[in-house]
């Protein structure tokens, strides 16, 4: 009895593990996606939703097989998927045919990641938390401050606290980078570009008469 | 016609304002067309009333020379950043980039910019040569036809979605749907777009292009971490040698130059199809009729080669229903057009009996103007392509500010922001989890065109559409090329077996 248990407990286990790991999440995602469009095309009036139910039910139909594929490979490959992308295998595999070529993905990094690839997954996706942070960061801070202020902002807390580059070097960059842009796209192109909710909140409330 | 030919290039060449004309434009062309969001058209509306009180022909010479290089100067940021300059670029990011992170940025570079000089040249020659015979042909295209030209170009997804074609069609689908996304024409329903207004003129092709690959690119950049290249500066390719021998290649694949110069000529010609369909339909035929289609995606030069030559060669095509039909190619073209009517130019068919020397003069300053931003790139691109080898953590952010950039000058639409924030993160799923993105912006690109044109062709013929011989043609070509797809797909399975 326990031996059953434990045996469908464990794949019951793998199923959702399965169901939640990167892959077949994102896949889950299409599939929602083209859901989505088609429920809401529905109440539309022919011909407007004709094209979105022509491309949006077979996009469903593949996007479920899809997920089906997914759950496939994650049991053929015991949960452990590389979290290479192609193009990232493809250059290791150069790599290891090339004598002398110093690229990035050395072969030490390859095996290692062979080895053990829940580890680099791990790694990779807070490295991913933490870009996505800093780039939604930069998008949030332009919707409220703007282009001029956001941007300067983005690119010292960036330079400096990711980057870890010197404190003179990221004001270097950022002035650099800031003085050059503005030059060419408010001084010579004449260029309006977004000012932000809050910059423009109180320029209208306290600097216009 | 040899006599007006010739007297018109010595009135140019000899002509020192005009020349000094023509150069600035280039100039100022390539400044528009290097900078992510800007483009032709901005570059003509900024500069309308610089020339306005210029001469005819040294006003119309700046402007079409400024037009025309925008696109050859966009390629820079698509190799070497993954950041298109104008939706029109978008093609070349699929193995430019990948070939700036085998360190071969320059040999990418050499290879477009002498694509695009080639292709911007034959598209001139294809303005030269249909200037007679023109109107009857252009004539006989109807919505049924820009259909089915359509659905050919949507087929090649079958071909740029390598191995995983399953993948590619989800993709494909997917960027069709977003296409579908703001004010249906025919039933002025606003689709998915409902209070958004931003919307209702459908989803913006630039922010979507930079959610897909710019953002992605740079947020993989980050996880890898070192540079853009991943072969160290000694042993890669980026200097004059690397150009060089870019430039060589793309006169080894001749026939590839030619064969998308003149299908981007062609698509130019047709009003309503535009510089990003001529770039996916001609990438989209480099991978077909290539014997090695699984090194397209991974820094193939072809892939490069194909959609520059293609971009270019189209202003010279749709330079001609602009001047003989007042019937604008391409919405640059539409700017260009305004802006030849303040200088005083009627375009129609008018042009070929009275104005057959300034017809010439054009022609003549597309193939200098297209020439002299290749010899200036070639120049500039070298110390260019250097930047593959700075640091990530100091590319990354200065990258995803031209992107906002990009994305806000687009449109001048805030809520775009929020767009490219969303999209990004599919982008990146794509990128991480080895979904084909190219057949997205196939999609994005010719599912509007499908749609629109399927309709208003259904409105005229009903089912006769079918049954009209040019669609007759298209379709025989769009079954050719799936039974071709699936005829290569299999020959593929049996050889892996």
């Amino acid at each position: 009895m326990s031996t059953s248990e434990d045996q469908n407990g464990e794949r019951r286990l793998t199923l959702l593990r399965a169901l939640t790991h990167g892959r077949t999440l994102f896949s889950i995602l299409m599939f929602s996606i083209f859901f989505v469009m088609v429920m809401l095309a529905i109440p539309y009036d022919w011909p407007a939703n004709f094209l979105p139910f022509v491309i949006g039910f077979p996009g469903m139909a593949l996007t479920l097989l899809q997920i089906i594929v997914d759950i496939r490979d994650f049991f053929a490959s015991k949960g452990q998927i590389d979290p290479r992308t192609d193009f990232e295998k493809y250059m290791a595999e150069i790599t290891a045919h090339t004598e002398g070529l110093e690229l990035d993905y050395a072969k030490e990094q390859v095996e290692t990641l062979v080895e053990d690839h829940s580890m680099v997954a791990k790694s990779r996706n807070r490295q991913e938390l933490i870009l996505f942070g800093y780039f939604f960061f930069l998008l949030g801070i332009v919707l409220l401050f703007g282009y001029w202020i956001g941007t300067p902002i983005f690119l010292f807390l960036f330079l400096r606290y990711y980057a870890k580059e010197s404190l003179k070097l990221s004001l270097m960059i950022t002035a650099g980078v800031w003085t050059s842009m503005y030059f060419i796209l408010v001084i010579v192109l004449e260029q309006i570009i977004f000012e932000g909710f809050i910059t423009q909140f109180v320029v209208d409330t306290y600097l216009t008469d | 016609m040899i006599d007006t030919m010739m007297s018109t290039l010595v009135q140019l060449l000899t002509s020192g304002y005009a020349m000094y004309m023509l150069m600035l434009g280039t100039l100022i062309g390539i400044f528009f067309g290097a900078v992510p969001g800007l483009g032709g058209r901005l570059a003509i509306a900024v500069t309308i009333p610089f020339v306005f009180g210029q001469p005819v022909i040294a006003g119309a010479v700046f402007l079409l020379a400024m037009h025309a290089v925008t696109g050859t100067a966009g390629q820079i940021s698509s190799i070497l950043f993954g950041v298109p300059g104008t939706g029109d670029d978008a093609a070349t990011i699929v193995d430019g980039y990948p070939m700036a992170k085998k360190g071969e940025a320059g040999v990418a570079l050499g290879a477009s910019l002498m694509a695009s000089g080639i292709g911007g040249v034959i598209g001139a020659i294809v303005l030269a040569v249909l200037i007679p015979v023109i109107e009857p042909i252009v004539l006989k295209f109807s919505p049924a036809e820009f259909f089915f030209l359509a659905l050919l170009g949507i087929t090649f997804v079958a071909f740029v979605s390598g191995s995983a074609i399953f993948k590619g069609l989800v993709v494909g689908f997917y960027g069709m749907m977003l296409a579908f996304i703001g004010m249906d024409p025919q039933t002025g329903i606003a689709r998915y777009s409902d209070e958004f207004l931003f919307l209702w003129d459908g989803m913006d092709l630039i922010t979507a292009v930079l959610a897909l690959f710019a953002v992605p690119e740079m947020i993989h950049l980050g996880i890898k971490g070192g540079a853009i290249s991943s072969v160290s500066k000694e042993m890669a390719q980026t200097g004059v040698r690397a150009q060089f021998k870019g430039c060589v290649i793309t006169f080894k694949h001749w026939w590839l130059v030619i064969r998308c110069s003149a299908i981007g000529a062609f698509i130019g010609i047709l009003p309503g199809l535009g510089g990003s369909a001529a770039a996916w339909i001609c990438y989209g035929h480099a991978v077909q009729s290539s014997k090695n289609p699984e090194t397209f995606g991974k820094g193939d030069v072809r892939g490069v080669v194909a959609p520059e030559s293609a971009t270019n060669s189209k202003e010279g095509g749709s330079l001609l229903p602009t001047l003989f039909f007042g019937v604008p190619g391409s919405s640059g073209m539409a700017i260009l057009l305004g802006a030849w009517l303040i200088l005083g130019i009627q375009p129609g068919p008018m042009m070929l009996v009275e104005n057959l020397d300034l017809v010439w003069i054009l022609i003549w300053a597309l193939v200098i103007s297209n020439l002299a931003a290749v010899i200036i790139l070639l120049f500039i691109t070298r110390w260019v392509a250097l930047l593959t080898f700075l640091r990530g953590g100091i590319l990354i952010p200065c990258v995803l500010i031209i992107t906002v950039l990009g994305t806000l000058l687009a449109k001048g639409q805030w809520e775009n922001l929020i767009l490219l924030g969303i999209l990004s993160v599919i982008g990146y799923g794509l990128l991480k989890y080895d979904w084909p993105r190219p057949p997205f912006a196939i999609g994005i690109v010719l599912g509007k065109i499908a749609e629109g044109s399927l309709h208003k062709a259904w409105a005229l013929w009903r089912w006769d559409f079918f049954l009209r011989p040019l669609s007759l043609i298209l379709m025989a070509m769009i079954i050719a090329t799936i039974a071709f797809a699936v005829y290569r797909g299999s020959i593929d399975k049996r050889k892996r077996s």
